[in-house]
């Protein structure tokens, strides 16, 4: 059972049935602090998981879906996601391979068209980088996607399933995953913190 | 024989052209009765002949034109009184919505007995239930004016057209009330400004003006209580803005607007489903005190009202304790969207600002209390209406009188005399 | 009186009794309506008058007389004919005695009498008759239009053949004169009449309009979609573990579609690997044809040795069916996915998930990332730095690194040794000429038992002895990685900092020290860091508004009004005006039809059945109430109120 937060935003991370929901687990608490260090929203201090096949889920309007594996979502799962994307909700699903056209990515892919509808470039003056930072060349680029880890491509746009004239369903293959995971006291290092792109999501779900 | 004939069909014309011609040069009467079938044709020909006194049988009350013409005779100095043998008492009145999807609530009284059927120009929409004496519907559509039918009797009263409404406007702080209340409302047609803070000095605006102003703004909503805004509403309503003040707004700058005071957050016990018309969400917030010659509750939950209202100056302020109602939305039934929106929708139109010149269109009908303040109270009298009217009787006699006539030319001509 | 007086009189009252009539007559029939009236009285008159034009001849009204009156004689007609005649007397005479009275009296009974009554009827009972229809006619909420002509008596006729894709196998259908089509998409649809037209279904509801300058009509063509096929996988039925990835494993699904399965097959994905890294290896088995039915059961044997699996590999399985859609569109159905998982050694299984937090190697591996990522950036900034920007700059990273590396140090031996905090002082003893990870594992093997080999061993043994070695190779790593940095050549310290991540990715993966389970909890101080952040570049958007979710229904209930009306006005009109006007209505009732199909169903069946009503000519009246309340939606008790707002 999830314990209601009320009155505050929750980092939510979806758990689903097929693979490796968990595979970044600073990730929430790491974009909870930065949406503390950055913003006066109310939030709460503790992320949450929820399951995609629980109607739980409809009480995060914020959800974040990551893994390596195949994603494949049962049939009460694919049912629950589309209530949620219907009724206003923002899922933001994540590759946390480095790879093209992996595995993850096809099966994700394949799933968030059955479940919510075809995915469209999301062009880079969208209001998604400008909703609380500016990013004027769009998504920031990943240390992933450079050289060193995999294939030296860099994603040029992230992908959106648009409901309604927003977006529901934010979906990257940059690895975000991978570039947020770590402990939030590791910010320091940093000339610029790299989960800021990760507070204008929160602030486009919360405002738009 | 045929001279007898002859004779007989002379006499008959003679007698019909007298009658005919008695009828013409006959005044109009000391008292002539009529029914509700023969009013129409007789009010041109009372007003020409200037009758003496009329009475008027009716079933159900006459419209507004007879009345009037009735009215004017009686002025003109006839005597008019009417009588019935029972018109079904029915009252109707209409209030346009001023929410953008239109529609009306209709108020309706009628005596008891079978429920009035409520029609529009489209045909009957339905029955409405007056077991107490009274009745409302709220209806999403109507097309032109409103009838209420009780028996032979209706009543009908137009809809009056309420300008486009305004634009609103939305204060708080970025969180999903907020984004959820915005939602329901441009989805139900509402014309959103926001202004919605996310950090000092950052706010995410929609709307070319930030500034709350009843030139452009019917109402405003106020979701967090933000200092800087206070001045702003207080004038706003008092120039006859209306104002939706939700959850912990409540209390602090805004406080004074309100006649009631805010008691603690109360949490939906667990298992409480967030469609659950109780909570509207899984948090509330009670007001304790109402001062009930000041506000109205609307909405009362466990003894405590959870939305009241209040006429300020002159605008119009409801507080709102739901302050999570987009988990209403979100994980309600199959409805919660649809209801969520038009629960919004219809708050805000509920305080919204109204036009003036709506106030001045005729919206209420109760025809026979119409009837006794133009005619007075029914009169009994023991006359009748004639059984064949005037006119008709005019031709009649016109008829048979020349009928007779020709009748007995011919006969003569057959018989060869001229 | 002279015989031709006789005459004269009874030709007189002929003459007039005819006129007489046809103007009684004249004026009944002007009642029927206030605009022809008049007309068509006097067309009447003119008619009867002409029916009665003998009276207006002498001699046929002598020859009438004659053939009434036998004692004439035909000494009327002699007198006529010759005046002169020498047998005036006699003929007068026999005149005078014929009784010529009974006759007159009887025609002239039947020129006056039945036009009379007629005239009578139509002042005292048609004409009220009329009025109170009239009366009524104005108080009824919806008015019938002119039935028939609401029926499309746009004399256009024409047939529609409907041919389905080839791949469906349906039957071609051939329908006459049809206002609605329902058909799968992609349907081919041939009109034929006096014209030819070719169409194809649509995806989505559409109104098609046929016209030949005879007449339009408006057809509404209704896709039927080509459903996904619905597949269950039946065995197994449910998530496994297996022990080892041998025997032999049944596979069994259904599939069902309705138009009929090309092929349906099962779809396996092995996945191998762990934390950050992984492999896929994708492969299908028991394809099965179905040649089109509409129900598949196919199974399969999976040799599980065959997909030479290990330990920590995980199998996704599911059944696919494809049906004969070719379209580019077309989605495969699939059954729900199974997993079948390999444990890894010493790994508890789903049924006892522990959760557990990373271990510390974990947030190493982190920072040894950004180290990474630090240097890659300076390494790119290298050329537009001095000389000694670089070296602070590379040194600075260097210390970082030391850090990092003294941890992975503690690490290492508390794990050997079970100590905390001793390395240090363990390793300041040893002699320096020893490396750091030399010195690293004496100092460890001086507190314990362990010898170096046996800390060397991997795979065997408890984990512990496993992850010291990776360990040890990234503690390495990172000494080699810092000796760069201190030396200002962080591009060459770059494969050495990879390398040390390689180790502790590898460290990390074989510990596996968390299921699915709750993640690490880190507290945050709300208070502490609230709007701690550098906040430039901060600079909020605009919000743009949302589309109104009610405007295409109001839009969709003005269009019903609106047809209704024309309906009223047709019904008040008469003629070709009046059906032109209900064809209008019930063309404008057909679009807001289609509009709503695809959401509203309900509410365009009960568009449907109105439609229908009025092109049979039937009384539509309760058919669009229904109409109107699906588009309006029922009345809703309101709850009496004293608030103005009218809440």
């Amino acid at each position: 059972m999830v314990t209601t937060q009320l009155r505050e935003f929750v980092w939510a991370t979806v758990q689903y049935e097929s693979g490796d929901w968990d595979s970044a687990p600073l990730v929430g608490p790491n974009l909870t602090d930065s949406l503390i260090r950055y913003t006066a929203l109310r939030v709460s201090p503790t992320p949450a998981i929820v399951p995609l096949a629980s109607a739980d889920a409809l009480r995060f309007p914020f959800l974040y879906l990551t893994g390596h594996l195949p994603v494949r979502f049962t049939e009460t799962e694919r049912r629950t996601l589309r209530t949620f994307l219907d009724r206003g909700g923002f899922l933001f699903v994540d590759d946390h391979n480095h790879d093209i056209d992996g595995v993850f990515h096809k099966t994700a892919t394949e799933e968030i068209r059955r479940s919510a509808g075809p995915l469209v470039n999301l062009p880079n003056t969208h209001d998604l980088y400008s909703a609380f930072f500016r990013f004027p060349d769009g998504p920031p680029t990943t240390s992933h996607e450079l050289n060193g880890w995999g294939d030296n491509l860099v994603h040029e746009h992230l992908q959106a399933v648009m409901i309604h004239g927003r977006v529901g369903v934010l979906y990257s293959s940059k690895d975000y995953s991978s570039e947020w995971s770590y402990h939030p006291e590791s910010k320091r290092f940093q000339a610029i913190d790299n989960t800021r792109f990760g507070v204008n999501l929160v602030v486009y779900a919360l405002t738009r | 024989m045929r001279l007898h004939a002859e004779r007989a069909l002379r006499i008959a014309g003679l007698l019909a052209i007298a009658g005919w011609v008695a009828l013409a040069l006959r005044p109009p009467g000391t008292a002539e009765v009529v029914s509700e079938s023969a009013l129409a044709s007789a009010l041109p020909r009372w007003t020409m002949q200037r009758v003496e006194r009329v009475h008027v049988r009716v079933d159900t009350v006459p419209d507004h034109r007879s009345r009037d013409w009735l009215r004017a005779l009686r002025r003109a100095g006839s005597a008019v009184s009417w009588s019935a043998a029972a018109i079904a008492p029915l009252g109707l009145e209409t209030i346009a919505a001023t929410e953008p999807a239109g529609g009306a609530l209709v108020l309706a009284a009628a005596g008891r007995g079978e429920g009035p059927v409520l029609s529009d120009a489209l045909g009957a929409i339905d029955t409405i239930d007056v077991a107490s004496g009274a009745g409302a519907v709220r209806l999403s559509d109507v097309r032109g004016a409103v009838t209420l039918t009780s028996g032979v009797q209706p009543a009908r009263a137009s809809v009056a057209s309420a300008p486009l409404p305004r634009r609103v406007y939305v204060s708080g702080a970025a969180s999903w009330e907020s984004k959820f209340v915005i939602a329901a409302l441009e989805e139900a047609g509402w014309q959103v400004d926001a202004s919605l803070f996310v950090g000092p000095g950052h706010h995410v605006t929609q709307g070319v003006s930030a500034v709350l102003d009843t030139a452009r703004h019917s109402a405003a909503i106020v979701l967090d209580t933000l200092a800087r805004v206070a001045g702003e509403v207080d004038r706003f309503v008092r120039q006859g803005g209306g104002l939706v003040i939700v959850g912990d707004a409540n209390r602090g700058a805004l406080a004074q607007l309100g006649a009631w005071r805010v008691g603690r957050r109360q949490a939906a016990p667990l298992g409480t489903l967030p469609g659950d018309t109780l909570w509207r969400g899984l948090s509330r917030v009670p007001f304790d005190s109402v001062e009930a010659a000041y506000a109205i509750p609307l909405e009362l939950r466990d003894g405590k009202a959870i939305v009241v209202a209040r006429r300020y100056y002159a605008g119009r302020v409801v507080g709102v304790g739901y302050d999570e109602t987009w988990r209403w939305r979100m994980a309600g039934g199959d409805d919660a969207v649809a209801a969520h929106r038009q629960w919004w929708s219809r708050l805000v139109g509920s305080v919204a600002m109204r036009s003036p010149l709506a106030a001045e269109h005729a919206t209420g009908a109760a025809p026979r209390a119409d009837l006794h303040a133009s005619l007075g109270p029914a009169v009994t009298t023991s006359l009748r209406p004639a059984r064949i009217p005037r006119p008709m009787l005019a031709n009649l006699l016109g008829a048979i009188a020349f009928a007779a006539l020709l009748a007995e030319w011919l006969l003569r001509r057959a018989r060869g005399a001229r | 009186m002279t015989a031709m007086r006789r005459l004269h009189a009874a030709q007189a009252t002929l003459i007039v009794s005819a006129l007489a009539g046809s103007i009684l007559l004249a004026l009944a029939v002007a009642q029927a309506s206030p605009w022809y009236g008049a007309a068509l009285g006097a067309l009447t008159a003119a008619a009867i008058l002409w029916w009665w034009r003998g009276v207006f001849s002498r001699r046929r009204v002598v020859l009438w007389l004659e053939e009434r009156v036998p004692a004439l004689r035909f000494a009327l007609a002699a007198l006529v004919d010759a005046p002169d005649t020498p047998f005036r007397p006699q003929l007068e005479a026999r005149v005078r005695d014929a009784r010529i009275a009974p006759a007159l009296s009887l025609a002239t009974l039947r020129l006056l009498g039945i036009p009379l009554l007629v005239f009578l009827a139509s002042q005292f009972v048609v004409a009220p008759l009329l009025s109170s229809i009239a009366e009524r006619g104005r108080d009824a909420s919806v008015t019938r239009p002119g039935a028939r002509d609401a029926a499309g008596a746009g004399a256009l006729s024409y047939s529609a053949t409907i041919t389905p894709p080839a791949y469906s196998r349906q039957v071609v259908r051939r329908l006459e004169q049809p206002a609605a089509i329902a058909a799968l998409v992609g349907s081919s649809i041939r009109f034929a009449g006096a014209f030819t037209a070719l169409a194809t279904m649509p995806s989505t509801p559409t109104i098609y309009r046929l016209g030949d300058g005879n007449g339009q009509r408006l057809v509404s063509l209704e896709p039927r979609p080509d459903s996904t096929p619905t597949v269950v996988l039946e065995t197994p039925a449910r998530d496994t573990v297996m022990a080892r990835g041998r025997g032999l494993l049944r596979l069994s699904a259904v599939a069902r579609d309705d138009i009929g399965i090309v092929a349906g097959w099962f779809e396996i994905i092995v996945s191998s690997g762990t934390g950050e890294s992984f492999t896929f290896r994708t492969t299908s088995i028991g394809r099965s044809a179905a040649n089109g039915a509409r129900n598949l059961t196919f199974s399969a044997a999976l040799a599980v040795d065959s997909l030479e699996l290990k330990p920590g590999d995980v199998v996704h399985l599911r059944a696919v069916a494809r049906d004969a859609n070719p379209g580019p569109g077309a989605e495969v159905g699939s059954s729900e996915t199974r997993t079948i998982r390999i444990p890894r050694a010493g790994e508890n299984d789903s049924l006892a998930i522990e959760a557990a937090p990373p271990p510390e190697v974990g947030r190493s591996e982190l920072s040894q990332r950004m180290l990474i990522i630090l240097t890659e950036r300076l390494v790119g900034r290298m050329r537009g730095l001095s000389r000694e920007a670089l070296t602070a700059e590379a040194q600075s990273i260097g210390r970082e690194q030391t850090r990092l590396r003294k941890r992975v140090g503690q690490i290492i031996f508390t794990r050997l040794t079970g100590e905390d905090h001793a390395d240090e002082e363990a390793t300041a003893a040893l002699d320096d000429t020893l490396s750091p990870g030399e010195a690293l594992l004496k100092a460890a093997s001086d507190a314990t038992d362990l010898t170096d080999d046996h800390a060397h061993e991997e795979g065997e043994g408890g984990p512990v002895v496993g992850v010291n070695r990776n360990l040890l190779e990234a503690f390495n790593a990172m000494w080699a990685a810092e000796r760069r940095l201190g030396v200002a050549e962080p591009r060459q310290a770059l494969p050495h900092m990879r390398a040390a991540l390689d180790a502790i990715q590898r460290a990390r993966a074989a510990e596996r020290l968390y299921l699915r389970g709750r993640p690490p909890r880190i507290v945050l101080d709300v208070a502490r860091i609230r709007l701690t952040g550098k906040r430039e570049g901060v600079e909020p958007g605009a919000r743009s508004p949302r589309a109104s979710a009610v405007a295409a229904t109001l839009a969709r209930r003005a269009r019903f009004a609106a047809a209704v009306e024309l309906l009223a006005t047709a019904a008040g009109s008469r003629g070709e005006h009046g059906g032109e006007a209900a064809r209008a209505a019930v063309d404008s009732l057909m679009l807001v039809r289609v509009d709503l199909l695809s959401d509203q169903p309900a509410a365009a069946a009960t568009i449907s059945a109105a439609i229908e009503d009025l092109r049979a000519g039937r009384d539509a009246t309760a058919s669009l109430i229904a109409a109107h309340r699906a588009l309006a939606g029922t009345p809703v008790a309101a709850p009496q109120s004293r608030w103005s707002g009218g809440w």
